[in-house]
């Protein structure tokens, strides 16, 4: 039992610090979320946030603008940008010469969660939707997108796929995610084999996970629709093993693949030490008995 | 053999509480026999049950007739029984928590007070508190509670699940509640019916339906909207319907366990709770709103299979739950506490046992912090508490200070000097082994009478003292805001040779005066480096000289001396038990240096406990008093007071100003008259004016040219011969503005020894009530003291500084509280309030004006608190000679504030 034991745990991760009155509220209120979208055309949307690091933004758009082109129309690819208020030249520039084959969805007030829901709602008209950091190098996109696409095809039964993802120095950085289930920080997830050599799997293997990151996660809209999408109630982290979770309580499962050697520069954007201990409190509290059932 | 009776309002089947107690009686198992007690006594039970009235007498007597050794109360009012039988039986009590009081109407006012008498007056005083879930321990708002979760094994488990209805038959949905008007918001059904239509709209192929304890008009509503309703249903029916149902769902706004919810999963059937209560404890199924509760199911009529899943996992989880995991946890429980009442340990008194949670508390904490300062230093430290890491959304949103504050810069040396655990920022002087370098023995330790180098602050212990875990950051943390603080001090307790703590002494801000009679401060004191190299020049032999000496370096410096309102450091429990060593050391420690603090003055030591007295000269020539005593008729009061002003030895001319306020009887007018005839001393002024105390009192003032003025009440009879010296002594100090004196009731117990701000709303008397021989708090009710305020019953003032105040305030405050509001302007021109115990005198309080309040008396007295919070509002709730932490609830002077007024480390913003 995850929540009644009298272990030691740790203060931060106490889930009965709030008003039991607020959350009372907050279960007649409505929240915003993903919609239903209406008439799913096969392929694959892509969804990207972005503030500046056109570093990084330039070659990741080539990439994909590339990988769109020789799938073709065995995987119709749209490319969905949301920015959160870039004023780097030459990444706007890029934008206006991209206009037409890349959608950019400009000035949105940056909101992991609410942002990703809203670039859905209004864009995402494709079965697949892949969601992908801006830190996210791809050796060969086509390739691994293709592998990915393959394995959801053939697989009903997965809800969301993710991918081995590496460090510059090609050592692990993701390979799914799993939960912490000893120690004061019992409930919190963590990046198994995280800094070690990458999981010897064979190229285009997949196996299955708890949940994956939301860095490179790509899943089925109807699906993610149905589950309202990231739970816009996190503030900076969390939302995407909740999605995976929340997809897992719908009967689905969650796998990673092998697609390839995927370089993450894990939180380029975001500084390091910004732990958000109210997120990770709502997560435990609403996730970590699920988690203890299913893993 | 233990013993246990148990004791719950109601045994009746089905009744959550009865289930329990039945439950867990029969997994204890054979060495632990249990008895039950109830008031509503109904069914049969596998334990002998008794019926009992809920008082304490037949409660004790139970308990002595079965021959318990423990009592365990599992409901109200049983609780509340629980305090009484500690003498004789080891006594728990069992929460299985109550709703929020906001969730009620007709009675929320009993239900808030219900919960806070548990808080203030059970737990405090019982040997354990049980929560039968960590949401109630968190609801009671008592972390010491001890978590033992309810078995579920009890139900009767149909072996294989029930297959899931098929499509397209509508799946079977239902909850179950008590649907009385009284629960319906807090269980809701209004939710529940909600949740109907919001399923009916997204196209849920569902049947809902309710079972549950009520009448007939409850059901009603259900019924109405097309649903099965299944009304007071036996426990096999119940079974049946948990086990057959295909999803259990509860709408319910708050629970402290939610067992039906843990019976359908028990029986295989998936349940759906909101993210409310201890349901993150009870299902793995938790919906944040309506419309993902009605999503769910949507995606179980969809999906049949899932049901089926999630029912073979809410077996699972349901068989984490067992009776015999919770008799276990009992039986440690038992294990960890005294065999009978008599082995209790000392110092188990309620204040200290209330303070435990709030300690709890600060150890989570001061383990954070101490960890955080070892790998991110001071400045990293602050920051991180800044940015809210420690505390989650404890933390007060502030502005942030600029990044230098909490630069490391001038906490380094400090902070490294000592790194021992478990203190990770100690540098400690100790004297007492200094004192015994003094004598010639070899003992040194954490530092000497050297001068100390390298480190800009450092912490001097009392003998025998231990630093709380805190002190050091508390210290680190006033260095951030006060960079040059030359001298603090924080608060204290005692702690016997087995380590438990006791008696704390919760102390006011700097009262140099306070100083002077007891050398209050204790434990730890944080000094500057300078300061103290300053002083180890005169190499003071005791903590109490360098206490003495530090004080006065600091004073000659111009510095302020802080108070932290924390506890700082935990002294050796034989200070609390014969304080008059450290108070001789003080006194002898004071004579040498006695014209440094008040030059002329003469010092004595008071007999029965050993504060020291100061007594300031009168200067030559003694400056004229006025006594200004308002009287109406009342003769039998006022007479002899008059006579025992009249006959006071003083070496001042005085002047006695009676304010005849429209006296009527003719004895008045001849007492009177005589004593203008026969004393020329007395003045007679007649005002017959309405009663205003202010107005009167303002205009005699006005009448005099006596450069100091003593307000008397003609109810007030003096004792202390030579009262009026001894406050003329403290009046004429420039820095004093009212002086006050001990009065006591005509049966010797005390009546005033000084003003408590905001006690009970404005201001009470702290003191009220004490035997005339305590030394009350710090010695206060016998040592000469700052006050915030004192009573114009006898006060004396400077006549210049009483006016520059612009007197007494006659148009809001004609009757009440002007005294007070007196005393506060002038501490807000700086001038400081002396209450000096010292001087007795007799008040017959209230002898003149009666004490029965008429209806547009009271009208008035309510427009005067109105007044006095609207002028001073905050002012009264911060008396710097009043500590945050002691309560400012009527009739609760110098109790423990349930919650301190101070901030906690991990709180604190910079805006102080």
């Amino acid at each position: 039992m995850v929540l009644s034991s009298g272990a030691a745990f740790d203060p931060r991760l106490n889930i009965y610090t709030d008003d039991n009155a607020i959350r009372d509220a907050a279960v007649t209120a409505r929240v915003q979320g993903a919609e239903t979208p209406l008439n799913l055309a096969p392929g694959l949307a892509i969804v990207i946030l972005t503030l500046d690091r056109a570093d990084l933004m330039l070659p990741l758009l080539a990439t994909l603008d590339a990988a769109r082109t020789r799938l073709g129309d065995r995987c119709p690819i749209d490319i969905i940008v949301g920015d959160t208020g870039s004023t780097a030249p030459e990444l706007l520039a890029e934008y206006d010469r991209l206009a037409g084959h890349v959608i950019v969805e400009r000035d949105m007030r940056y909101h992991f969660s609410r942002c990703n829901n809203q670039l859905f709602n209004r864009h995402v008209r494709r079965e697949l939707v892949l969601f992908l950091n801006n830190d996210v190098i791809f050796p060969d996109a086509a390739d691994a997108l293709e592998m990915m696409i393959a394995e959801m095809h053939a697989k009903p039964e997965l809800g969301g796929l993710g991918a081995v993802l590496h460090y510059p120095d090609m050592t692990c950085q993701h390979a799914g995610v799993d939960m912490l289930d000893e120690g004061p920080l019992r409930g919190l997830c963590y990046h198994p084999g995280h800094g070690a050599a990458p999981p010897s799997r064979a190229h285009g293997e997949s196996w299955p996970m708890m949940a994956v990151t939301g860095a490179c996660l790509l899943t089925r809209s109807a699906l993610f629709a149905d589950v309202g999408g990231f739970d816009e109630a996190y503030r900076t982290e969390c939302q995407d093993v909740a999605l995976c979770l929340a997809m897992r309580r719908r009967g689905f499962e969650m796998a990673v693949i092998n697609a390839g050697r995927i370089v993450h520069l894990e939180n380029a954007t975001r500084p390091t030490g910004s732990e958000d201990w109210q997120d990770r409190q709502r997560f435990v509290r609403k996730w970590a008995s699920f988690m203890d059932m299913v893993r | 053999m233990t013993k246990i009776l148990m004791l719950s309002y109601r045994m009746a089947p089905g009744f959550g509480v009865s289930v329990v107690a039945d439950a867990l009686a029969r997994a204890l198992g054979a060495e632990v026999a249990v008895e039950i007690g109830a008031v509503d006594l109904e069914g049969e039970w596998s334990m002998p049950v008794h019926r009992l009235a809920p008082t304490p007498e037949a409660t004790r007597a139970l308990a002595r007739q079965v021959g318990a050794s423990h009592v365990i109360a599992h409901t109200s009012p049983f609780f509340e029984i629980l305090p009484e039988l500690r003498d004789e039986f080891m006594c728990v009590a069992w929460e299985h928590g109550d709703p929020t009081p906001a969730f009620f109407d007709h009675d929320r006012a009993e239900r808030q007070r219900v919960k806070t008498v548990k808080h203030k007056h059970i737990y405090p005083n019982v040997d354990a508190v049980v929560a039968i879930s960590r949401f109630v321990a968190a609801d009671i708002d008592w972390p010491a509670a001890t978590v033992i979760a309810n078995g579920i094994d009890h139900v009767d488990a149909k072996p294989d699940p029930t297959p899931v209805t098929a499509a397209p038959a509508p799946l079977r949905v239902g909850t179950l509640m008590r649907l009385g008007q009284g629960e319906a918001y807090y269980k809701g059904n209004d939710l529940f019916l909600d949740l109907v239509a919001a399923a009916e709209a997204a196209g849920v192929n569902a049947r809902f339906e309710v079972m549950g304890r009520g009448e007939d008009a409850d059901a009603a509503r259900f019924r109405a909207r097309g649903l099965t309703v299944h009304l007071n249903a036996s426990d096999a029916a119940r079974d049946r319907y948990l086990h057959e149902l295909d999803v259990f769902v509860t709408c319910s706004r708050w629970e402290g366990f939610n067992l039906p919810l843990l019976e359908a999963q028990a029986q295989g059937t998936p349940a759906l709770a909101f993210d409310v209560g201890a349901h993150p404890e009870t299902t793995p199924l938790l919906m944040a709103s309506l419309d993902e509760m009605a999503a769910h199911l949507a995606a179980y009529d969809r999906d049949r299979t899932l049901v089926s899943a999630h029912g073979r996992m809410a077996r699972r989880f349901a068989s984490r739950f067992t009776w015999s995991a919770a008799a276990n946890q009992v039986h440690a429980l038992l294990a960890a506490l005294p065999a009978d009442p008599s082995q209790r340990p000392r110092y188990q008194s309620p204040t200290m046992v209330r303070l435990r949670g709030y300690w709890q508390r600060v150890r989570h904490y001061s383990a954070l912090v101490s960890q955080s300062l070892r790998r991110h230093g001071v400045g990293g430290t602050l920051l991180r508490i800044r940015r809210r890491l420690f505390g989650g959304g404890h933390v007060n949103a502030g502005p942030t200070p600029p990044a230098e504050r909490y630069s490391d810069e001038g906490f380094r040396q400090w902070l490294v000097a000592h790194d021992q655990p478990p203190y990770p920022a100690r540098l400690a002087l100790d004297l007492g082994p200094l004192a015994a370098t003094a004598r010639g023995l070899p003992t040194r330790r954490a530092g000497d009478l050297a001068p100390v180098t390298g480190t800009d602050h450092l912490i001097l212990l009392s003998p025998g003292a231990v630093l709380h875990d805190m002190a050091a950051f508390e210290c680190a943390d006033l260095i951030r805001f006060h960079p040059q603080v030359a001298l603090a001090y924080g608060d204290y307790d005692h702690v016997n040779g087995m380590g438990e703590r006791a008696e704390p002494r919760f102390l006011p801000d700097w009262d140099a005066d306070l100083f002077w009679a007891t050398g209050y401060p204790r434990g730890a004191l944080l000094v500057r480096a300078d300061l103290w190299n300053r002083i180890v020049e005169s190499a003071p032999a005791t903590f109490e000289a360098a206490m003495l000496a530090l004080v006065l370096a600091a004073r000659e410096a111009g510095a302020a001396i802080h108070h932290i309102p924390r506890i700082l450091a935990h002294v050796p429990d034989a200070e609390a038990t014969a304080p008059r060593p450290r108070l001789d050391a003080h006194h002898a420690a004071l004579l040498p240096d006695l014209a440094r603090i008040a030059p002329g003055a003469k010092a004595e030591q008071e007999a029965r406990f050993g504060v020291t007295l100061l007594r300031r000269p009168a200067p030559e020539p003694a400056p004229k008093i006025a006594v200004i005593i308002p009287t109406r008729d009342g003769l039998e009061v006022l007479a002899p007071c008059v006579k025992s002003v009249l006959t006071s030895q003083t070496a001042h001319a005085l002047e006695v100003i009676i304010v005849d306020n429209g006296s009527t009887r003719p004895e008045t007018r001849e007492f009177l008259d005589e004593l203008t005839a026969s004393d020329p001393r007395v003045r007679i002024l007649p005002d017959p004016s309405p009663f205003n105390f202010a107005g009167l009192n303002n205009r005699a003032v006005a009448a005099t040219d006596a450069p100091l003025i003593c307000f008397l009440n003609n109810d007030t009879e003096v004792i202390t011969p030579d009262w009026l010296d001894r406050m003329a002594g403290e009046a004429l100090r420039p820095e004093v503005g009212a002086v006050g004196a001990r009065l006591l009731y005509s049966d010797g117990a005390v009546q005033h020894a000084g003003v408590i701000l905001g006690l009970g709303g404005v201001a009470g008397h702290g003191e009220a009530g004490l035997p005339a021989a305590a030394p009350g708090h710090l010695w206060r009710a016998v040592a000469s003291h700052r006050r915030g305020a004192v009573t114009a019953a006898c006060l004396m003032i400077r006549r210049e500084v009483f006016v520059a105040a612009g007197g007494f305030d006659d148009v809001h405050l004609a009757i009440d509280f002007n005294d007070v509001d007196l005393c506060l302007r002038l501490a807000d021109s700086d001038l400081i309030n002396v209450m000096l115990p010292s001087v007795e005198l007799v008040h017959k309080e209230s002898v003149s004006r009666g004490t029965q309040r008429a209806p547009d008396d009271a009208t008035r007295f309510t427009g005067e608190v109105a007044h006095m919070r609207a002028t001073w509002g905050r002012q009264l709730d911060t008396d710097p000679s009043y500590n945050p932490n002691l309560s400012i609830a009527l009739n609760e002077p110098y109790d423990l504030a349930a919650v301190p007024r101070t901030t906690p480390v991990w709180k604190k913003t910079n805006s102080r």
